[in-house]
């Protein structure tokens, strides 16, 4: 009865967000198992090998991260809209190939693992290209699907409301669809193999991702503070100029040692001393609005979405800018690339800059959903991001320490040999750091409990009053 | 003659990466005191806190461009880098304030 | 309002600002891709003729011996192709037999590479090592395995060291070599030799310098200063 309010676009992402938080949690086991592999090489040898846990654990990350995303464009583009999702029914038909796909898909990596070195095992199986590893038929597949998406995007937001976010938001989500092409073919050369695999993965993750994140951010924030919305939409115009600015480029730091030319060094050195200015601009802007709205007694609406759009901003700072810029200048690069140091920062960054907020979006759709105007922080709601967090944050410094060994060990001592990859390996401080990252990773484990936990029950366990004010409103 | 790229010896490793997380860190506390103190959340003099992180912020560039023995692009990069950390958060600032007194005048 | 509105509050400037902006990046990462495309494009049997440097060499500079040496006007190490000349440059002279064979044609190469490279990309070889340093963590780096010492001592007992490297592929774990042991993935002999050919193929790429001190003893990054 409750639901009934509710758009057919936003229970649609609903389902998309169910998924999300499923395959979150695929996400993290298979990160535990090659977690323990590190530490324990026999563990599930032969059975699931590393490379197949890796594959489970990076894939899962982007698919439920993308499910997120779809997830809260399709419950903020009726709102922001203010009209019904055009095509709502096939977009729901495109939601249960996606996710019916996904699903072989994800078997296929399990069961059949590895094919034959020829062009049907990249059709069928698997195309072994780190985190784009579907095969041919899902890819094709994924792209009609996002079709099917963009053409509710568009054609609502044409017989809609234009917001600025929307408009960001569209423009946004083409050049994301648009890239994935990049990555949809085969070559034998695997410099150029690799020069358009990072058109895929960094123009996602360091510009397009960003500017998608701002833009739902942007949303979240009217949504739970009341945000002023001229003042918000002309922000978000700033930091796609700054992202854009900064991130497009920035695949420069790429491009150093993959059989590039050498003008990427000058290219990648100047932006990523630029990649910080979009952070130094947000942090700005954010302590200016504490600032300004402390003491004026406004309420927060959604206190678990707000909570966890402050760890999206830290998250990011830290992830993204201080464990960015310890190994991107290509001085320092040569001897980090291809180490534990992208474990590190990429660990923390995409918690930061994506994972945190795409629960923060999950929560606006809870609240939703519970038609409560206002939803407060649980119990279980603090021990989700409390041991989620700290978590992260522990598994990122541990990483670090290995890391740093091995960068020394490996890379500064012994040339870089498959000798001096096992010394390093073996190194004490390397497998101490290995194993602060597995208990890291139960209390992630841990964390994820709580929060699916109150996913499922925070609208039924708020103080009370939140539902008085509920009836108080209901009654007037 | 400068080549671009110069063998760093190991026991380098561990400053270069403390460094370059102290030039991001000395930044934020450079942006963030400037903030708080124009909004007037704390004293005036705090402000000589800012200017203070920011003179970190360019010795612990200088100590990263030594220690990485950069060549003479890089150097400019990273000169940059100090002052556009510099003006950076005054214009962001700046910004704000213009943004603000016209859309919510009447707050 | 009692006075004209601050350009730097109006949402049309922004928004301007932000198209021009994307826009020349995008323009300049397009200009960009199509020089580095043209530098990465794949050389021909015919550049090696003519000694011609490429980024990315005929596949059949497997029929030549591959080295990795400091070349002193770039600063940093290159792949050396059938011998260096006093330049530090490579002569494309000196032939190595691989798989008992020097004379592989382009045709033959290419086949090779193109088997090697699918059957890089079918076992998920980059999911547990990294190739030109992208991948995962788990195993070495396998940018320049072709040239690692560890091969060098066992290329004796099998005959030279394309057959050991084959042989490992075949079955890895018979010949592991650490805790840490690679998975048997079912290569078949045919294709062992084309991923072993991908890697001679692959140390042959220049990579601006990237692995460092490649295959240097112990402390060599400060012996050298």
């Amino acid at each position: 009865m409750q639901g009934s309010r509710l758009y057919e676009g936003q229970k649609l992402a609903l389902k998309y967000f169910f998924v999300a938080v499923v395959l979150f949690g695929a996400q993290l086991l298979f990160g535990l198992l090659a977690a323990i592999q590190f530490l324990y090489p026999d563990f599930l040898f032969g059975v699931l090998d590393f490379s197949i846990n890796r594959i489970v654990h990076i894939n899962a990350l982007v698919v439920w991260l993308l499910y997120a995303m779809i997830g809260a464009v399709y419950w903020l583009l009726p709102d922001e809209a203010g009209i019904e999702v055009v095509g709502v029914k096939l977009a729901n038909l495109a939601f249960y190939i996606l996710t019916a796909a996904v699903a072989v898909v994800v078997l296929v990596y399990l069961f059949i693992q590895v094919g034959p070195g020829k062009e049907s095992t990249i059709w069928f199986i698997t195309e072994g290209r780190e985190y784009i590893e579907a095969p041919r038929w899902a890819d094709i597949g994924i792209v009609a699907v996002v079709l099917v998406f963009l053409y509710n995007v568009y054609a609502t937001v044409m017989k809609g409301k234009h917001t600025g976010i929307l408009v960001v938001l569209m423009a946004d989500l083409i050049a994301l669809a648009g890239l994935y092409l990049a990555g949809m073919f085969y070559t034998d050369n695997i410099a150029i193999d690799q020069f358009w695999w990072w058109w895929v993965v960094h123009l996602w993750v360091e510009a397009t991702w960003e500017v998608y994140v701002a833009a739902v951010g942007g949303y979240i924030l009217i949504k739970t503070l009341n945000a002023n919305r001229k003042v918000v939409e002309m922000w978000l115009w700033i930091e796609v100029a700054m992202m854009f600015g900064s991130g497009i480029l920035g695949l420069g730091h790429h491009y150093f040692w993959i059989g590039t030319p050498e003008y990427w060094w000058e290219i990648g050195a100047l932006f990523s001393a630029l990649e910080p200015v979009p952070l130094v601009g947000l942090f700005v802007h954010v302590l200016y609005d504490w600032g300004k709205e402390r003491g004026k007694g406004n309420t927060i609406k959604n206190v678990p979405a707000f909570a966890w759009l402050t760890v999206e901003t830290f998250g990011n700072f830290l992830g993204a800018g201080v464990w960015g810029f310890m190994h991107t200048l290509p001085q320092i690069n040569l001897y980090t690339h291809g180490t534990q140091w992208p474990a590190a920062h990429g660990h923390l960054a995409f918690f930061g800059a994506y994972v945190a907020i795409m629960i923060s979006a999950i929560y606006l759709g809870i609240q939703g959903k519970a038609g409560l105007k206002e939803l407060k922080m649980t119990k279980a709601g603090w021990w989700a991001i409390t041991l989620i967090t700290v978590g992260v944050l522990l598994m990122t410094v541990a990483l670090t320490i290995s890391a740093y060994v091995q960068t020394m060990v490996e890379r500064g001592m012994y040339g870089a040999t498959w000798e001096g990859f096992f010394v390093a390996q073996a190194d004490v401080w390397f497998t101490q750091g290995m194993g602060w990252r597995l208990f890291s990773g139960l209390m992630v484990i841990a964390g994820y409990g709580f929060l699916v936990y109150d996913l499922l029950t925070c609208d039924k366990k708020q103080p009370a009053e939140v539902y008085e004010e509920e009836a108080a409103a209901a009654t007037a | 003659m400068e080549f671009y790229m110069q063998d760093i010896p190991h026991e380098d490793f561990l400053p270069i990466f403390v460094i370059s997380a102290a030039v991001i860190m000395f930044g934020m506390m450079y942006a963030g005191f400037f903030t708080i103190v124009k909004l007037r959340l704390v004293k005036r003099y705090f402000m000589v806190f800012a200017y203070l992180s920011w003179l970190a912020l360019v010795a612990s560039i200088y100590y990263l461009g030594e220690l990485l023995r950069v060549e003479p692009y890089t150097q400019k990069v990273l000169i940059g880098a100090m002052f556009g950390y510099l003006v950076f958060p005054h214009m962001v600032y700046f910004i704000l304030e213009k943004v603000h007194t016209r859309y919510e005048h009447s707050n | 309002m009692d006075k004209k509105p601050s350009v730097w509050s109006s949402n049309r400037f922004w928004r301007r600002s932000a198209t021009w902006v994307t826009g020349v990046s995008a323009v300049l990462l397009i200009f960009l891709t199509m020089d580095s495309m043209s530098q990465m494009t794949m050389g021909t049997a015919k550049d090696i003729e003519n000694k011609v440097a490429k980024r990315i060499p005929s596949p059949v500079v497997i029929n030549y011996k591959i080295d990795y040496q400091l070349n002193r006007k770039r600063g940093h190490e290159v792949p050396i192709i059938g011998g260096m000349d006093a330049n530090g440059n490579s002569k494309y002279e000196e032939k190595e037999k691989f798989f008992g064979r020097d004379d592989y044609s382009e045709k033959e190469a290419s086949e090779l590479i193109h088997k090697g490279k699918l059957t890089i990309q079918a076992k998920n070889c980059m999911d547990c090592h990294t190739l030109l340093g992208n991948g995962a963590y788990y195993a070495p780096d396998l940018t320049k395995a072709w040239l690692d010492p560890t091969w060098n001592t066992l290329a004796a007992a099998y005959g030279g060291k394309e057959y050991a490297i084959a042989a490992f592929l075949q079955n890895p774990p018979a010949m592991a070599m650490h805790e840490r042991k690679m998975p048997n993935l079912g290569i078949t002999k045919d294709e062992a030799k084309a991923v072993v050919a991908y890697l001679k193929f692959m140390a042959a790429i220049d990579t601006n310098g990237f692995p460092r001190n490649f295959g240097k003893i112990k402390g060599a990054v400060d012996a050298r200063k």
